[in-house]
């Protein structure tokens, strides 16, 4: 090719990469939402990407293919190639930066995209220009172009998919080599917990979650609210005003940016108050639900309890275990693992006697609610029950006990409610049931 | 079409040589040409290909494609954990319906409306009545003279409300229950009215309330049904309104959620107790066999309805024992009979079902629904109703107060109500002595009690007529929604997909949990 041909050439490609510059240094993405026409052309970028990727990654091909087989028709090939992914690469840079500056992006994760396609542009246009001179240098240039290529597309993917969309499902021995992260546990009494991690999942999962995340961002974990979506971050701690979230929540029911969209249902004045006081008070995972005063109740579906004991579902092998060879069932109080569970003996109450009670030992802690009327447990079994530390309903009637079982269960601190129907415990000791600060209702009926 | 001669040779295959084909089978000669022309060749291969099309699919997707369908996969727990029910900690663990079949009239035990002496024979006025369509029984009348009650009301408990003379038991516990003189149902019939309430819709064949029960929150004692019913034997001279099963069928769920009815006399069910030379062993061997036989027919057909069989012939041989020792009522203390009455000795009276209905909630059964035919009123309401109140107060009154006193209130829900409500109006002649009243579905009384419910109160208000709800309706699938949210669920979120249609107890219209009736 003449010298003043590829100098033209080059210098087209120049200017046609300088102007992209200039509006990188002055005209950054903003996050705000520009002209229509900007927005059509620049959402043609994610498609027009792949050209210069793949027309590059087949230039390193055609050259690695022409330097073992010492071809020079495929060396001619991969010049015309390298000269197509260089158009390729200053098209879709121009795209992308009419999308970035149109389509509502901003934050640093699209400036070092942005940079990187821009640099990519250039750097294939350099190549092109070394094409034929000196081969060394030419081959340099070519391998970090291709590295500068790997770089930005990375970036580019984590802006699309989120940034551990690759290494999500990393197989474990692999993670723990690269030094991956978990996503860190939310403690469960925290107020983000309790109070907003409800409303998000009542309100919002259904189109921000890992299978539909709508406009980018997911709401099924802290990780992902304190991420944000396709238009940055959605939570600006201490600022409620700044938040998008907030914002869009508290829009207008008509307005086109009001969420949730789609005339599903919008959150109530004590659901937004809820928010608005989180994200005002740093909107971390470390103030506790107790710390914050002054918030209207939660709904009454909506109301997370407090966890009345640990989660049993790790120990759900050993109760069903349980189960079987003592002829109980342990069941779930409801859905939240962390209601506890109910101990019913009522298919085969004869089956329960103080030897269960004392197997019951490793899962002592679940059981909110012990259902043992009827059974065959004395005041052996008291001792038993005694560990029983999260133990509030407790139904003894029609049962041996007497009264010197029953003292047992001062010991349980959340005791609320006991019955004795039909037993024989003498309401002396009855009258020191009831003094417990724990305790509201106590039932002697058909006692002496 | 049908004229078309049947074409030669077998269904699937030419050659079917000399043994008998489908065509020998004695079936009509219109059914066997449609068969031929139903199943060709080649559309014997087009469904194949689409089958292995759609096994590749299921191969394909896995279990994924089965995850949304409530069990779908034998491998998945059922009940609670499939379900994830119950949404929240239940207020309460059981159920009590005490069901009024006939509607009683609510102006004459509950809604106390002191105003209607002095409008005695008066016309009702048509502003009142509106453009409300009537029934056949009353369309006709030439005049809709006001029947003010024939009885007092007094002033009950700490909480004074006014409680109908004809009730003097249940006024002594009227601080236990949550009063809704606001109910309201679309029914103006007893049918349609009455499988409204159980089953959330006007239409047969949805599952009832216990039904759902059973469904969502699943057995507590394996060994009794989950959900029982009891008929209480009929009052002599009273207007019965027939009650059929599907009141408390399963509907579209699987039939072991279905209700057990105890019968009235006699052995409580039938066939529980082994026929002479049949013992126990035997019994068993015998339940093994034809399980085993099903097992089979369930692996040729794969019918979910087969295993729901296999189930209800163990819980009936289970039931063998324990039955007998649920009925047999001669441990209860004497207290129980000081507080029931010797009417509850009476096996299949209100009474003696009501302290079977605490029995069986002592033993874990989800929902007991005891029926009381006979409120339908429509002429001598001086003369019947006495004997209906009769017949259920005092049962009703021991109910709730022995759950109380056992300490079982706090975790058992009581419900007491009908269909729908009478008219003001009297159906019939007018006179100082006696009147009769028409359906009226624009307000009645219902009443909670037990766990989760608050106690004392009175809900809703009606006109001074009792004829217009004129503040905080309830109408019925609110009320449901009420009953299943004390029962730890979510109206909304307990669902069944049938008929392309994620069904609810409470029916596709919106409805609200009544939260002024939540203690």
């Amino acid at each position: 090719m003449p010298l003043r041909v590829r100098a033209w050439i080059l210098g087209v490609g120049i200017a046609a990469i300088f102007p992209l510059l200039i509006l990188l240094l002055y005209s950054p993405p903003d996050g705000g939402q520009r002209a229509e026409l900007a927005q059509f052309l620049g959402r043609f970028h994610p498609l027009a990407v792949h050209f210069p990727v793949a027309l590059l990654l087949l230039v390193l091909v055609l050259e690695g293919a022409a330097l073992a087989r010492q071809s020079w028709d495929l060396r001619q090939s991969a010049g015309f190639v390298l000269g197509l992914a260089t158009v390729a690469a200053i098209g879709s840079a121009w795209l992308g930066w009419l999308l970035a500056w149109s389509g509502g992006y901003e934050g640093s994760l699209v400036s070092r995209h942005m940079w990187g396609g821009v640099s990519l542009a250039a750097a294939s246009l350099a190549c092109w220009g070394l094409y034929g001179w000196k081969r060394s240098v030419y081959a340099a240039a070519l391998l970090a172009t291709a590295g500068l290529m790997i770089w930005t597309s990375d970036q580019g993917g984590k802006l699309t998919h989120g940034d551990t969309f690759l290494t999500e499902h990393l197989p474990r021995p692999l993670r723990r080599w690269l030094g991956g992260q978990r996503p860190s546990e939310v403690d469960p009494s925290s107020f983000y917990a309790m109070r907003v991690q409800p409303i998000f999942e009542d309100k919002c999962v259904l189109c921000h979650n890992a299978g539909k995340f709508k406009g980018k961002l997911r709401l099924d974990s802290y990780e992902h609210v304190m991420r944000g979506g396709k238009d940055g971050l959605v939570i600006h701690p201490g600022e409620p005003g700044k938040s998008e979230l907030f914002r869009r929540v508290t829009l207008a029911p008509d307005n086109k940016d009001f969420m949730p969209a789609e005339g599903k249902a919008a959150l109530s004045g004590a659901e937004t108050k809820i928010i608005e006081v989180w994200i005002a008070a740093g909107a971390t995972t470390h103030i506790a639900e107790t710390a914050i005063q002054g918030l209207p109740p939660s709904s009454r579906e909506n109301a997370v309890s407090p966890p009345l004991t640990a989660d049993y579902r790790p120990q759900l092998k050993e109760i069903t275990a349980l189960e079987t060879s003592l002829g109980v069932r342990l069941v779930p109080r409801s859905q939240n693992p962390t209601d506890g569970l109910i101990l019913r003996t009522v298919s085969a109450p004869e089956r329960c006697t103080d030897a269960s009670l004392a197997q019951l030992a490793p899962v002592a802690n679940l059981i909110v609610d012990a259902e043992l009327a009827r059974t065959r447990v004395t005041d052996k079994g008291m001792q038993a029950i005694a560990n029983f530390s999260n133990l509030r309903f407790l139904d003894l009637s029609n049962t041996a006990v007497t009264s010197a079982g029953v003292k047992e269960l001062m010991k349980l601190e959340k005791l609320e409610s006991l019955n004795l129907t039909q037993t024989r415990v003498a309401h002396t000791t009855a009258a020191e049931l009831q003094a417990k600060p724990s305790m509201k209702r106590l039932y002697l009926f058909e006692t002496h | 079409m049908n004229s078309q001669k049947p074409l030669p040779g077998h269904v699937c295959c030419d050659d079917h040589g000399e043994g008998p084909s489908v065509y020998d089978l004695p079936v009509p000669k219109s059914l066997r040409d449609e068969w031929h022309r139903l199943a060709s060749r080649r559309h014997f291969l087009g469904r194949m290909g689409k089958t292995l099309g759609w096994a590749g699919l299921a191969v394909l997707m896995g279990n994924k494609l089965l995850d949304g369908v409530a069990g779908a996969s034998e491998a998945e727990p059922s009940g609670p954990q499939s379900l994830r029910v119950p949404n929240f900690p239940p207020a309460a663990k059981r159920c009590i319906y005490l069901f009024m079949s006939g509607a009683p009239p609510q102006m004459d035990m509950w809604d106390y409306k002191p105003g209607l002496s002095s409008l005695y024979d008066k016309d009702l006025p048509d502003s009142v009545r509106g453009n409300q369509a009537l029934t056949g029984m009353t369309a006709g009348q030439a005049r809709f003279p006001i029947a003010p009650s024939h009885w007092g009301f007094a002033k009950q408990g700490k909480s004074g409300r006014w409680v109908g003379d004809l009730l003097p038991w249940t006024g002594k516990m009227v601080d236990d229950l949550a009063l809704v003189y606001s109910m309201q149902t679309d029914a103006i019939n007893h049918e349609p009215a009455i499988l409204l309430m159980n089953t959330g819709n006007m239409v047969p064949g949805k599952p009832s309330l216990g039904a759902w029960l059973s469904y969502g929150l699943g057995s507590m004692n394996e060994n009794l049904p989950t959900f029982v019913v009891l008929n209480s034997a009929l009052i002599p001279h009273s207007n019965q309104q027939p009650i059929s099963p599907k009141l408390w069928s399963s509907g579209f769920l699987s039939n072991e959620h279905s209700g057990v009815a105890f019968r009235s006399e006699g052995a409580p069910v039938l066939y529980l107790d082994n026929p002479q030379g049949m013992n126990s062993g035997t019994r068993r061997e015998l339940v093994d066999s034809v399980n085993a036989i099903n097992q089979l027919t369930y692996e040729d057909l794969g019918d979910p309805e087969t295993h729901a069989r296999i189930r209800e012939y163990e819980m009936a041989f289970r039931m063998q024992t324990s039955v007998p020792e649920l009925v047999d009522m001669r441990d209860e203390p004497a207290s129980t009979w000081t507080l029931y009455g010797e009417e509850a000795k009476k096996p299949g009276t209100y009474a003696h079902n009501c302290l079977l209905a605490r029995r069986m909630a002592e033993r874990g059964v989800r929902f007991t629904q005891i029926y009381q035919r006979g409120w339908d009123v429509h002429g001598d309401c001086v003369g019947m109703l006495p004997k209906l109140c009769v017949a259920t107060d005092r049962g009703t009154y021991a109910l709730v107060t022995d759950l109380k006193r056992r300490g079982m209130l706090d975790d058992t829900l009581v419900i007491w109500g009908g269909e729908f409500g009478r008219t003001v109006y009297s159906q019939g002649g007018l006179s100082k002595e006696n009147y009769g009243r028409d359906h009226h579905p624009r307000c009645f009384t219902n009443w909670l009690a037990g766990g989760g419910v608050k106690a004392g109160i009175a809900y809703g208000e009606t006109d001074e007529y009792c004829y217009n709800v004129v503040r905080n309706p309830v109408h019925v699938r609110d009320f449901n929604a009420t009953l299943l949210h004390l029962l730890g669920i979510d109206h909304e979120k307990l669902t069944f997909k049938f008929q392309g249609l994620d069904q609810k107890f409470t029916g596709v219209l919106p409805a609200k949990v009544v939260t002024g009736l939540l203690s």
